[in-house]
């Protein structure tokens, strides 16, 4: 065997680094195994064969970083040690050299690989519960170590050694192994990947081109697989054929080439040879040591000296950063991936319209791009100039110098330096797309949030490094904990590892940009929690100067003290209000809430049937207080005795008091069951009188629906009022833990065949919301009063005969309004949002024409479209009675002129304002299956046939094609239900299939037909019925002899 | 004047090895040689006086001040050119010397001197080269520039002529000179001749030992008539060695020399005048027979 290999085998088994290293690879695999919930889709098991399969593909990246490592250990050590000289002057031929070093390299690489997948499979199977099904199969596990281990650690491996025989540049195979991972990444755009959903989907064509030419597989893996069931996914592993073999064979031949390649291009004297050119010395009579004297300088070592010494030693640095291969190839890096992302940002694939790019969008995508990449990257760079004085032999000249102590601080100045270049870079990136999209509007608020979110805690974590690297004898050793410090103190795992927020220091922000709110206060939490971190990582480095060996320092002290004061003050701001998530906590809460009250599942409750409230918003304090008092009629056969009444836990009860003409009963707890004395017998009526506040905190983040912020606050707000009787959705879903704690069957839904139901419990509304000066608030209903009382604008909003569901929101809005036969359109919008509000306004028009004319009259006297900030995520817009909501960074404010094939703001029209005819409007469907196509389905065909009318037959099935596109990369993750049973959480079978369903359905009977089976559907099965979608079917069925075909199109999978 | 008084100084490394062994020695003004074969712990023992590494136990004292523990002191006033030292790719000569003369907390005229030594060292032409390009003998003479920046009260240079042709030898050598007037220059070399011709006091040192200490003149002195030699053939060399005090054998055209220490003159043996390798080998040997 090659003797290169095996003393480079013998020397690692024996070394205590590789036990280190073998330990932590084994103990992060039992880690990523027991912790990671990757659910691929639902009823889809996480010891699944193709999740193994795809989350073996997925830690197969982390290939990159083990090759990378070992790369520079390993391929560099003969130059590195000089001992290239003696070993290329051996007879050596360059086949066992070349030969030997890449065995060792590759079988390194792979081992460690396999070490960390051996350790996932333990986690793995450590674990029990709903999403992991009985059985180890080893198979499972060894088929995705060879097809994505093996052959992508040949991959890097070959390609890392090809860069490193043609180049011996340590920098370029990083950013060698770096634009892999980057080629990667953007191919995963073009994928399908679950992981990628913001894009999907993709038209067949580019998931194909992605299938071939994504260098980890995992493209191919989701397109062989995509006509999977879901039993196929837990029962068998993705066959090794079609592109996972093309793709896969692709790749190993161009592995081969790679070291074919290597082969022929290595030559000993690249490697040890140094080209430069040499001056020759000049040769002088009388040289001039005889001539000058020598001259004596004083010294000072006062703090002007010492700052000029940190200064001098970023400055070295700098110089060799730039002047080398580095700072370039990683900034063109940087530039590459985060330009890629802005893109993707703006162009949103097939599905959605171009955003505008806005400096929000810029600001937040660099955000989301540059902290992990910076992470990295100052990882690297602090590694190579802290021991770039070691390597080089320069130490021991610099260290005996009197400031050879600011090394740290200089080296911390210069990397703060190349952190604010990247950023620079990066923003000024943000700012060449605004200019190339024709929408320069900047908002250096949003671009000051990078340096924020991003350069502040890459600074902190800079000096963390440093620390680090500075207590490590072993340069490598150094980098593998820095490395580890990346993946534990940031990011996902850190939250585990650090469940204490205060103590992520080095995290970054992955929320929104605001153009209403901008970041909200999280800067200013950010903000307190980097203060606490700067005192923080002070003190330890303090301590650590002490630790080497320094002086007492008074003043450093004193900052010191005055830092950790700040810090502990600023800790405390940020902390305030923290709830801690108990894990098990909200299990307990469930176990305990189903076998109280499950009873009062057949209880007879009564009836919420009017609602006054008034709601006082404070925006700016992140608050609100609720006043209300329900009327509630027993409207059942039956007297009620007991009643239960559930306060939402998110909100405090300030008062709230239950009242019969018999009695009164104050309620100070969130889940109260009150035993009436006298029974509310049927057709009497109580009140509930109840005063509610809520506030949010940073720390704990804000809930999307109940948004209250400082501009642009958007509220579901009838979630957190007051409800009665059982509440189904509080019961625990994972089957064995109820088995675990005896709850036996959860509450299903009910089946679609169930018989019809009616029930009496739509509601009067009268709202008086009140809210800052210079804002406007919107409600559900009709605005019937607005006035202004102090420094608050007070506005009036009611509604009779509605479902029991309302919101809120609260801007500083600009207004139009025009009225359309009757019927006034209003539109609230932010200033710098303007320009789609009249196309929207006029495809309003369309739609109420529409629905008006083919499905009965518009209910209300007006309808209002209200823009909220996108710190509510979670839709594209939402409708309630009389009124529309719209996230900014949705639809509302795209732009709908660069896509020719898509006009998402008649989509919008179309679909949310026909919700006012459909659920949960005019009908109120039955919470059972499919109850989604009474709402969903309904809107979706409306929002075609308007597509139709304004863009023509041919447009509107090229929309129809996207559609398909999402069922059919959706529909194998899940169960396949026909649509009558579709439930809530299947958006692709509701929307997606509904629309293509209805659309089949006019073509087969005609637009009329359908439109009029449609209106009929209103008038049958109007209020208090609760329709279903059988009683929709049964609509179409009367209006057409064609049942058989109905019943292929709605009840088939 | 300054002083350098080094008490009772040993260094263990963490492998066992005893490097310095209860070392003490005072050295003032002047250029101080310090001769010693390899592996006598030279190095060892410029490290811990440069504050390189902390000696197991004993202390140094520089003028006055205690600097094992805090090394401050003696680094405020210390020129250092290491055996071996290698120096950052991609910086200039000027820009390296820039760096350290401001590490050594030399103010804003720091250039005159750096040109001047760059020039005195007979790398003017070369400062804007970057460093790492330079040649073995160019790096040398920067290393040698480097450790007299600023004003330093004590240099100590390990091996410095090493790589120096016999013209930059001598260049260096009465440089050295000219500045040991007024500081202590420590002078660690294999190059008996350079100790004989610069320093005024020297010390020989073996197994992490000073073996012998004094002025060379003086130590030569004390071997005169003592010293003999020989020509002998190659098979007679084990029975002189163990007849003899044999100090140092070597060959002089192809023929074998043995040199003994004596205090009367052996049969068939020459007398020799005695020079400063006598001393040093006849103390080697001395300590070896111990």
């Amino acid at each position: 065997m090659n003797a290169l290999f095996l003393f480079e085998a013998r020397r690692s088994v024996r070394h205590w680094l590789t036990c280190l290293a073998a330990l932590i690879l084994i103990f992060s695999g039992i880690f990523c195994g027991n912790k990671f919930n990757f659910t691929v889709g639902e009823g889809i098991y996480l010891n699944s064969p193709y999740t193994i399969g795809f989350l073996t593909g997925l830690l197969s990246l982390s290939v990159i970083f083990l090759a990378i490592i070992y790369a520079l250990r390993l391929l560099f050590k003969d130059t590195d040690s000089k001992f290239d000289r003696i070993l290329f002057a051996l007879p050596l031929a360059k086949n066992v050299y070349l030969n030997g070093r890449f065995s060792a390299y590759l079988l390194q690489t792979f081992l460690s690989f396999v070490l960390l997948i051996t350790g996932f499979a333990i986690g793995q199977n450590l674990r029990t519960g709903e999403e992991i099904q009985h059985g180890f199969r080893l198979w499972h596990y060894l088929y995705p170590l060879v097809i994505f281990g093996f052959l992508n650690c040949l991959l890097v491996c070959s390609f890392l050694f090809f860069l490193w025989v043609t180049t011996h540049k340590k920098l370029l195979v990083v950013t060698g192994g770096l634009l892999l991972y980057i080629f990667y990444m953007v191919v995963m755009i073009f994928s399908n990947s679950p992981f990628m959903a913001g894009s999907m989907p993709q038209s067949p064509e580019a998931q194909q081109l992605s299938a071939i030419i994504d260098p980890f597989g995992l493209s191919s893996y989701f397109f062989e697989s995509r006509g999977y069931t879901v039993l196929q996914r837990n029962e068998q592993v993705v066959s090794f054929s079609g592109m996972v073999l093309l793709n896969r064979s692709f790749y190993a031949l161009l592995s081969l080439l790679f070291l074919v390649l290597a082969h022929r291009l290595f030559s000993y004297s690249s490697v040890s040879g140094k080209k430069h050119k040499k001056k020759s010395e000049p040769v002088t009579d009388l040289p001039e040591i005889f001539r000058k004297e020598y001259i004596r300088m004083k010294v000072n070592f006062g703090d002007g000296s010492a700052l000029k010494s940190v200064m001098s030693f970023a400055r070295i640095d700098l110089i060799y950063l730039f002047k080398s291969i580095a700072v370039p190839a990683v900034s063109i890096l940087l530039l590459f991936f985060a330009g890629m992302e802005m893109y993707a940002e703006i162009e949103k694939g097939i599905r959605l319209p171009q955003k505008y790019a806005g400096s929000g969008l810029m600001a937040t995508t660099i955000s989301e791009n540059f902290h992990l990449l910076g992470l990295l990257m100052i990882t690297y760079f602090i590694n190579d100039l802290y021991w770039r004085s070691n390597l080089s032999g320069f130490l021991p000249v610099e260290k005996t110098t009197f400031f050879s102590k600011s090394k740290l601080a200089g080296h911390l100045l210069s990397a703060m330096a190349l952190l604010f270049f990247f950023t620079g870079l990066l923003i000024a990136e943000g700012l060449l797309f605004q200019t190339v999209y024709d929408y320069f509007r900047v908002d250096w608020k949003a671009y000051a949030g990078v340096i924020l979110f991003n350069t502040l805690p890459l600074i902190l974590f800079t000096a963390f490094v440093l620390i680090l690297n500075d207590s490590f004898r072993n340069r490598f050793l150094a980098l593998g904990v820095s490395v580890l410090a990346v993946f534990t103190f940031t990011g996902t795992a850190s939250k585990k590892v650090l469940s204490y927020p205060l103590f992520r220091i080095f995290s970054d922000y992955t929320g929104s940009y605001s153009d209403f709110n901008g970041y909200g206060i999280y800067s200013g939490a950010f903000a307190e929690r980097l203060v606490f971190g700067l005192s923080l990582i002070f003190a330890l480095w303090m301590i650590h100067q002490r630790f080497k060996g320094q002086k007492r320092n008074f003043r450093e002290e004193a900052v010191l003290v005055l830092l950790l004061l700040s810090g502990i003050c600023c800790g405390k701001l940020f902390m305030k209000g923290y709830v801690p998530k108990e894990p098990g906590r909200e299990m307990a809460g469930a176990i305990a809430y189903e076998k109280e009250f499950r009873k009062y599942k057949d209880l007879p409750q009564p009836d919420i049937t009017d609602v006054e409230t008034r709601i006082e918003l404070y925006p700016s304090a992140n608050a609100y207080r609720i006043r209300g008092k329900y009327t509630l009629k027993n409207q059942t056969g039956e007297p009620i005795g007991k009643v239960l009444i559930h306060f939402h836990p998110d909100l405090k009860i300030e008062e709230a008091w239950w009242k019969t003409a018999s009695e009164a009963k104050k309620i100070d707890r969130k889940i109260s069951d009150i035993d009436l004395k006298q029974p509310l017998l049927p057709g009497e009526t109580a009140t509930l009188d109840f005063e509610i506040s809520y506030g949010w905190f940073a720390v704990n983040g804000h809930e999307s629906f109940n948004a209250i912020i400082e501009n642009g606050s958007f509220m579901r707000i009838s979630r957190y009022y007051p409800v009665f009787g059982y509440q189904e959705y509080r019961e625990m879903e994972d089957a064995v833990k109820r088995e675990k704690a005896g709850l036996g069957e959860r509450s299903g839904l009910k089946s679609a065949d169930a018989p019809a139901v009616f029930k009496k419990d739509f509601i009067r509304l009268n709202m008086l919301i009140s809210t800052e000066k210079g804002q406007t608030a919107i409600g559900t209903g009709e605005l019937t009063e607005q006035f202004r009382r102090g420094e608050r604008s007070y506005f009036r909003y009611e509604a009779a005969g509605i479902p029991f569901r309302f919101a809120v929101s609260s801007a500083r809005y600009r207004q139009k309004k025009l009225v359309h036969k009757g019927t006034a359109i209003h539109v609230f919008y932010h200033e710098k949002h303007s320009e789609n509000v009249s196309h929207l306004i006029e495809n309003a028009r369309l739609t109420l024409d529409y629905c008006s004319q083919n499905f009965g009259p518009y209910p209300f006297k007006s309808v209002t479209f209200a823009e909220v900030s996108s710190f509510t995520r979670g839709f594209a817009a939402t409708a309630y009675p009389g009124a529309v909501f719209m996230p900014e960074d949705r639809i509302f404010h795209a732009n709908i002129h660069a896509d020719e094939k898509q006009d998402v703001i008649n989509e919008l029209a179309g679909h949310e304002l026909s919700h006012m005819w459909w659920g949960t409007s005019q009908i109120d469907p039955d919470e059972r299956e499919g109850a989604p196509m009474l709402t969903e389905t309904l809107a979706m065909y409306t929002e075609m046939m308007l597509y139709r009318k304004m863009h023509g037959g041919k447009k509107m099935r090229e929309r129809l094609k996207v559609h398909q596109q999402i069922y059919d990369s959706e529909k194998g993750l899940s169960e396949n239900q026909p649509l009558y049973k579709v439930t809530p959480e299947n958006t692709h079978i509701s929307y997606s299939k509904g629309a293509v369903a209805m659309v089949k359905l006019s073509e087969l009977i005609g637009e009329d037909r359908v439109n009029l089976a449609l209106r009929n559907f209103l008038v049958n099965n109007s209020y208090p019925k609760k329709p279903s979608s059988t009683d929709l079917l049964e609509e179409f069925y009367k209006v057409s002899e064609r049942r058989d075909e109905t019943d292929r199109l709605f009840k088939t999978p | 004047m300054n002083n350098l008084l080094i008490n009772r100084l040993s260094l263990t490394y963490k492998d066992g090895f005893r490097a310095i062994k209860d070392l003490t020695l005072e050295v003032g003004n002047g250029m101080f040689g310090l001769l010693g074969p390899n592996g006598a712990g030279k190095s060892s023992l410029m490290k811990v006086i440069a504050g390189l590494q902390k000696p197991t136990s004993g202390n140094i004292l520089f003028n006055g001040r205690e600097v094992t523990r805090d090394p401050d002191p003696v680094r405020k006033h210390l020129g250092f050119l290491p055996q071996d030292f290698g120096v950052y790719p991609k910086v200039s000569a000027y820009d390296l010397m820039d760096h350290i003369a401001v590490l050594k907390g030399i103010g804003r005229h720091r250039k005159t001197q750096i040109l001047n030594l760059l020039e005195k060292v007979n790398l003017g032409e070369f400062k804007n080269r970057e460093v790492h390009t330079f040649s073995g003998g160019m790096k040398q003479r920067f290393g040698v520039a480097q450790a007299l920046l600023g004003d330093p009260k004590m240099i100590i240079v390990d091996e410095p002529t090493a790589g120096l042709d016999p013209e930059e030898r001598n260049r260096f050598n009465s440089l050295l000179s000219d500045i040991s007037r007024e500081v202590i220059v420590i002078l660690s070399t294999h190059l008996v001749e350079d100790v004989r011709n610069l320093c005024s006091e020297m010390a020989i040192m073996s197994r992490g030992q000073i073996l012998r200490k004094g002025k060379p003149g003086a130590l030569i002195k004390e071997l005169e008539n003592r010293i003999w030699t020989k020509a002998i053939a190659r098979e007679q060399l084990d029975d002189y060695l163990s007849g003899y005090r044999v100090i140092s054998q070597q060959l002089l055209e192809r023929e074998l020399y043995i040199t003994v220490f004596s205090e009367e003159r052996p049969e068939g043996f020459s007398t020799v005048d005695p020079l400063l390798e006598h001393v040093y080998f006849h103390t080697l040997n001395q300590n070896s027979s111990l």
